[in-house]
């Protein structure tokens, strides 16, 4: 309930205040985005096997955007962005799959 | 030394271990181990889901989806409208344009029924040289035999690598110019490019990838009426050096061209026909040019009235 709650207002909060991302985020803001949805699915496949820990979750979170930022930004530097995006978002989606499937084994059994 | 024979693998697919990795990753091992040490402490394996940390952490999650969200999609619309706001403009110009040549066409008739009344009254004679002058200048429009040339964008693209994307060849203001100075050369009296009739001012150009004739942007297939002497103008474009250079274009990128001769060609009258700086002579010193205003194109004899 509480995560939902906050989902919420979070995004009722992002609707209202709309802050105007700066130039240089934008390249970022997709990879953050997946990085985030990875660690959400994460945080429900373990949820649904009983062993869920919101520091793990928060921490996975972060660790995610950041690293998958960096990731592009060190591309970025080295010429190479639009290969490495394309390289975090396989890897990330890769997990996001795998990890609905799990979730999906749990609840619908199949 | 010898090494140790390797056991039998237990696991024949291990081999495949990074495949198996990449298609079923295990959960982050994170949870497992924090669930075992809350575990140890005698605790729940799960830390439930409601908590400040919880809460937080999901504003976060909230408000950063819906930021990308919303800047990642805004600057469509933007873009889309101020397209569309450019289309309408320029839709709205052109038919603005339409409607002045329209009437420029109309004064201009009206102009020349008034000059011939006034030359009819004043003397015979001048009549028919005003017509002249006219019909030289480009301000009437002009029937007689002449060719008909056709000119055409290529619709493929003359040699391409496969995957490779390239542009069809297209013509060009230079094989234009080439055409229409090769008529002009084999006695061509009267040209016109796509109904552009071509005065003594008028200019073939390229501006970006459109031909502009007289400041008005062509569409292919171009069309080029000549009237002159059918015979020469037919040959000069199929044995001449125009010719010559049309089977080149065609040959080589692509882009045909044809070439009809006809008995009644009807050629229209020009649109752009005023000077700016030249007046008439009239003996006395002639007015300085005043800017802005474009002094209409008077015949000699019109003046001084």
């Amino acid at each position: 309930m509480i995560p939902v709650l906050g989902l919420v207002v979070g995004v009722v909060l992002g609707l209202v205040i709309s802050p105007e991302v700066p130039t240089w985020l934008q390249p970022y803001l997709p990879i953050a985005v997946i990085a985030a949805l990875d660690a959400v699915f994460g945080a429900a496949r373990a949820s649904l096997e009983g062993i869920f820990n919101d520091r793990v979750f928060v921490i996975s979170f972060l660790s995610n955007v950041v690293v998958a930022a960096l990731i592009v930004f060190l591309g970025n530097q080295l010429g190479v962005g639009a290969q490495l995006s394309t390289g975090v978002v396989v890897v990330l989606g890769l997990r996001i799959f795998s990890n609905v499937a799990a979730i999906r084994r749990h609840l619908l059994g199949a | 030394m010898r090494l140790p024979r390797a056991q039998a693998d237990p696991n024949p697919a291990a081999s495949m271990a990074l495949l198996d990795e990449v298609l079923d990753p295990p959960l982050g091992p994170g949870y497992h181990s924090a669930a075992r040490s809350r575990q140890d402490a005698g605790l729940p394996a799960s830390s439930g889901t409601r908590t400040w940390l919880m809460f937080g952490t999901t504003v976060v999650l909230g408000a950063v989806l819906t930021m990308a969200a919303t800047t990642l999609r805004a600057p469509d619309p933007a873009e889309a409208a101020g397209r569309a706001q450019l289309i309408d403009r320029i839709e709205a110009t052109e038919i603005r344009g339409d409607e002045q040549s329209q009437l420029v066409d109309a004064l201009r008739a009206d102009v020349r029924e008034l000059e011939q009344q006034a030359l009819v009254a004043e003397s015979g004679g001048s009549g028919d040289q005003i017509a002249g002058a006219a019909l030289m200048a480009g301000a009437v429009a002009v029937v007689g035999p002449g060719v008909e040339v056709t000119l055409r964008d290529a619709e493929q693209p003359a040699d391409s690598a496969p995957g490779e994307d390239v542009e069809p060849e297209r013509i060009t203001s230079r094989d234009l110019q080439l055409v229409v100075n090769g008529l002009w050369r084999s006695g061509a009296e009267a040209i016109s490019v796509n109904g552009h009739r071509l005065t003594s001012t008028s200019a073939i150009r390229f501006a970006g990838e459109a031909i502009i004739v007289d400041f008005r942007g062509l569409t292919p297939p171009y069309t080029i009426l000549a009237i002159g002497p059918p015979d020469e103008l037919a040959g000069e474009l199929t044995s001449g050096p125009t010719g010559a250079y049309l089977d080149e274009i065609a040959r080589q990128f692509d882009l045909p061209s044809d070439v009809v001769t006809a008995d009644e060609i009807t050629v229209a009258a020009g649109s752009r026909l005023t000077t700016r700086v030249g007046t008439v002579a009239t003996g006395e010193a002639p007015p300085a040019p005043t800017p802005g205003v474009l002094p209409s194109r008077r015949p000699v004899g019109e003046e001084p009235r």
